[in-house]
């Protein structure tokens, strides 16, 4: 994206029932809706015939999150123009199934796939179509990646979650006196260290780091890790960060007395200071975006990988309470953390 | 060193060696058939990670009141306070809280004093270390010399400033000091310090901790040694060694397990006397305690805790001749024995949001050997229960409040009660008003209920000295503490603390010489609930971090005690005024200067002389470096360095001029 000075920020704050403050918040990019009506009139006046592109969507499973993201992936197209590209929705098991091809043994102009599995059913069959992998990791796409041979040209993505550099942003942000952020690395996660550190001090952060090999040495990391450090970026990998460890972390660094900043909202519900992250609708409504921007050009081609343009900033206030942590407006703090990062930084 | 410590070493080396063993084994198992799964399949890591719901780990009964929300005023003293304060005893990092003082009566008897009402047994406070209380049930108070724990294993320490009954039970009276050593987790690898110095300062820690899985270990063992003030024979030899064990057994629970030896002569007695001349007092202390944390379904919380301390003196002297008494040479038995099992269960339960509920009980059993103080051979024993409750309700966003209690009953003294009612309410965000009214009780220790000590003067003991008698039947002291609070943040690096208290003390015990026919001098000292004391003044507290390696601490008291003073003189046992100002900074390159400054008006220490004005400075400045994988500091600290001062009794303590030099590494 271009032009900061275009962006326009929406933002609807809402309070949800238990009791922590949920900000969304969207980059509007008004650019953007410049090129979507340049290329719905251009769509009109030179290529009138032409008929759409039939785009087939594959989906990891048939859960509430990824019929969240389909939903707003066609809202957001039949928003801006008449003349939507058409959809074919399938699962990932259905992929592995039928293959491709439609009922006319036709191929599609292009695959977008929403989730790992979807990705890696996808690009492991190699087609000839261009696949968008969506809603997936950045670690996931990038192991992906490397198995497939095909080229930036014909596969690109959308990753799920935060460029490293609102995160660190977000500390900066909401806790001007935690300066010194440390993390936790697993065998995964450690492939970062680099951006991760070049993050931190653009941000003016300073960055600590224990590595480990083995889940069952992730308390005794946590504890060297902040004795050091004043606030824990959870990293999200298959070892350190996930859904079995989050019990462990919580409470370890609670009990130290530092607050943790999380990659989701259910983090932040199970006890996580803050987070950031991308809602399902909004990694949906930023696909059709793209499938509108790509419509216009000759050769169709993908947008450069990337992280998610729209993204929620979530507070868990009783957390900050009890950590005496001076209370952050949210939907401020989503605000500024919008002017600071641009969603499209590659890094 | 002391004879032990090799021993200490070789058995620290093995328990290392056999868990390294065990973990190499171990990896070599696990990791065999695992590496062989991931070749074949890398796992990914799912879009599921960010968008699955997770169970709420910190629910409402989890969380722990912020210092704005607690009931009471705290003061916490961080790790980096610690280092910076120079201190090289756990008692001097006391003189960083606003109205406390520390003294030392001899080189291995600290006297840690809040709000006056102190001699060299402070009786009134509670002291906890990880949840275990140390005081001692014998005289009171805590021996601050004998506690097996090293400075450098401290995280924090939490000072409640006025009673506390209900979170920490008995005797927490006029202030509670709470104690939190560092998770065994924290620590990895080797940790040896060197302290030497000016007064035959020679010190030595030495750590392991390490650890594998859900299970982490720290064994710390050290030595320490001084000649106290100098001037008399109250030198320490100290050796201990403690261990802590965390463990996991489920992602529900958490157990610790924790033990600790702390022996060694120290120095008493006073040349020229015939009874009292320089001798040892040989001490032996050690504990051992478990502490079970279960986590339910609801996010409700139940701990069970089990510890138990002993602490042994041997000092056993027989007089030189005595001339008067026809050459006879009197046998003194100073021998004490203290022994306290304690066990408690407490259970936390959130209902809803807004409202949360602490409560437990608890079960104690104390004995007490004191042949030649309680008048038998026998141990006394006291078996003492405890209940207690309280609620924390936010009643608005604003306004929070505490209602609780402890019950007790003692077999000494039978049942009582200790209310607490307090009330926090934000005024804007970042500034809290504080209202509370606590009460608490302190129990009789055995020698003012039960002390019986009677010295023959001749073989056949016709002629004795009775130099104790207590008349018994006493009942706890009682506090009624009502104070007014204000906790601010003035500005993004600056935050206020201000308190204004009010402490009724009634039923004092109080010590004196009363008429006993049959002593020799017709009299023996007594015990009785006869005094009482007001206790008036404010607090500050300020903590200023203009940035990130610089802080500045600042405490102020002003304490003013009118009592009827029938035997003690309980006012003027406080300073009216005292300062205590802690300033550090990073200067860059590993570098570290910090200065602690402490003021305080003339005050006397119960039954002892007046001390005047008492002005301290003590500077430290510290450079950390690197020696190839090891992670060093070399610090140097001077003490005192105003010169030399009457520091606890005219005569006996005055405090001279200490340096010392610390050298430590850190290694994996």
């Amino acid at each position: 994206m271009t032009g900061d000075a275009l962006n326009a920020v929406l933002l609807i704050g809402k309070k949800i029932p238990n009791g922590t403050w949920r900000v969304r918040a969207g980059l509007i990019c008004a650019l953007h809706r410049l090129i979507a009506l340049a290329a719905f009139a251009a769509v009109f006046v030179s290529w009138p015939a032409a008929a759409a592109t039939e785009v087939l969507v594959v989906i990891a499973q048939k859960s509430h999150a990824h019929e969240e993201a389909l939903a707003a992936l066609r809202a957001s197209l039949a928003d801006v123009s008449d003349n939507e590209p058409a959809l074919r929705v399938m699962t990932a098991a259905e992929f592995s199934e039928s293959g491709p091809r439609d009922t006319d043994q036709k191929l599609p102009g292009l695959v977008v796939t929403l989730g790992t599995d979807a990705a890696a059913t996808v690009l492991r069959q190699k087609l000839p179509a261009p696949t968008y992998c969506t809603f997936l990791p950045q670690a996931a796409y990038a192991a992906l990646a490397n198995v497939s041979d095909q080229r930036h040209a014909r596969q690109s993505a959308l990753y799920l979650d935060q460029p490293l550099t609102r995160q660190m942003q977000l500390i900066r942000l909401a806790l001007p006196k935690h300066t010194r952020v440390g993390v936790v690395l697993g065998p995964e996660s450690r492939k970062s260290e680099h951006n991760l550190r070049d993050a931190a001090v653009s941000a003016g952060l300073v960055l600590r780091v224990e590595q480990i090999t083995d889940e069952r040495q992730l308390v005794g990391a946590l504890h060297r890790v902040m004795d050091g450090a004043d606030v824990l970026l959870a990293v999200p990998d298959l070892l350190v960060f996930n859904r079995n460890t989050a019990q462990n972390v919580l409470l370890t660094t609670y009990r130290l007395g530092k607050p943790v900043v999380g990659y989701s909202r259910a983090y932040v519900t199970a006890g996580a200071l803050l987070s950031v992250y991308s809602t399902p609708a909004q990694i949906g409504r930023q696909i059709g975006e793209a499938l509108l921007a790509m419509q216009d050009r000759p050769g169709r081609p993908l947008p450069a990988p990337g992280y998610p343009r729209y993204f929620s900033v979530e507070i868990n206030e009783r957390v900050a309470r009890s950590l005496g942590i001076e209370p952050v407006q949210a939907d401020d703090l989503t605000r500024r953390l919008a002017e600071k990062t641009t969603g499209t930084s590659n890094e | 060193m002391p004879e032990s410590s090799p021993a200490a070493w070789g058995i620290l080396h093995a328990i290392h060696c056999r868990i390294s063993l065990a973990r190499t084994i171990g990896l070599l198992l696990v990791a065999a058939p695992l590496s062989v799964t991931w070749a074949a399949e890398p796992p990914l890591l799912s879009e599921q990670e960010f968008l699955a719901e997770l169970p709420v780990v910190l629910t409402a009964s989890r969380l722990a009141q912020p210092q704005a929300e607690a009931p009471a005023a705290v003061t916490v003293i961080d790790r980096q306070m610690i280092e910076a304060s120079g201190a090289r005893n756990l008692s001097e990092v006391l003189r960083l809280v606003p109205g406390f003082q520390v003294e030392f009566e001899s080189g291995h008897r600290h006297v840690v004093g809040y709000h006056g009402l102190a001699d060299e047994f402070s009786r009134r406070l509670q002291v906890l270390i990880d949840g275990r209380s140390v005081y001692l049930p014998s005289f009171g108070g805590v021996s601050w010399s004998d506690l097996p724990v090293s400075l450098d294993d401290i995280e924090r320490i939490e000072v409640i400033r006025g009673p506390n009954a209900v979170t920490y039970g008995a005797n927490s009276f006029l202030a509670v000091i709470n104690i939190t050593t560092r998770h065994s987790a924290a620590d990895r690898g080797g940790f040896v310090r060197a302290t030497v110095g000016s007064n035959d300062i020679r010190d030595g820690v030495l750590r392991v901790a390490g650890g594998e899985g859900d299970v982490s270990y720290r064994l710390t063992t050290g030595y320490q040694q001084d000649n106290g003030y100098g001037q008399h024979n109250d030198s320490r030899r100290i050796t201990f060694m403690n261990g802590r064990m965390d463990a996991r057994p489920g992602v529900r629970d958490d157990v610790e397990f924790q033990f600790g030896y702390n022996e060694g002569p120290r120095g008493r007695g006073v040349e020229g006397d015939l009874v009292n001349y320089p001798h040892d007092q040989e001490i032996t202390s050690r504990f051992q305690q478990i502490r079970w944390r279960h986590r339910l379904d609801s996010g409700d919380e139940i701990a069970v805790q089990f510890y138990y301390n002993h602490h042994e003196s041997d000092e056993q002297v027989l007089s030189l001749p005595i001339p008067q008494l026809g050459g006879f040479q009197i046998p003194v038995n100073y021998d004490v024995k203290s022994e306290r099992y304690d066990t408690e269960v407490q259970h936390i339960v959130g209902f809803g949001e807004t409202l949360r509920l602490v409560w437990g009980a608890g079960a104690r059993l104390d004995l007490v050997e004191w042949p030649g103080f309680l008048g038998s051979a026998d141990p006394l024993d006291n078996h003492y229960y405890r209940l207690f409750a309280n609620i924390e309700w936010r009643a608005t966003p604003r306004l929070v409040l505490n209602a609780g209690a402890m019950a007790e009953h003692s077999e000494l003294t039978g049942s009582d009660l200790s209310p607490r009612l307090a009330a926090n309410y934000q005024l804007m965000p970042g500034h809290t008003l504080r209202a509370g009214v606590s009460s608490a009780t302190r129990q009789p220790v055995l020698i003012e209920e039960k002390g019986n000590a009677r010295f023959c003067l001749e073989a056949t003991c016709t002629l004795f000295n009775q130099t104790f008698y207590s008349s018994g039947n006493l009942e706890p002291e009682r506090i009624l503490a009502s104070e007014l609070g204000y906790i601010g943040r003035m500005a993004p690096t600056l935050t206020l603390d201000l308190r204004l208290f009010r402490d009724h003390v009634t039923r004092l015990i109080t010590g004196f010489d009363a008429a006993y026919p049959d002593s020799l001098d017709n009299e023996a000292y007594d015990f009785r609930n006869r005094d009482e004391a007001m206790i008036t003044g404010s607090e500050l507290q300020l903590h200023w971090q203009p940035e990130r390696n610089s802080r500045v601490i600042l405490g102020y008291a002003n304490v003013r005690i009118e009592s009827n003073n029938l035997d003690e003189n309980y006012s003027d046992s406080a300073p009216r005024n005292s300062v205590s100002l802690l300033g550090l900074h990073e200067l860059g390159d590993g570098l570290l200067a910090s200065a602690a400054f402490y003021y305080q008006d003339e005050m006397t220490y119960l039954g002892e002389h007046p001390i005047g004005v008492l002005r301290r400075l003590d500077l430290r400045l510290a450079q950390r470096f690197r020696l190839a994988d090891a992670q060093g500091e070399a610090a140097i600290v001077l003490q005192n360095v105003l010169g030399e001062q009457v520091s606890y009794n005219e005569e006996e303590s005055i405090a001279d001029r200490i340096g010392f030099i610390t050298v430590n590494f850190s290694f994996h």
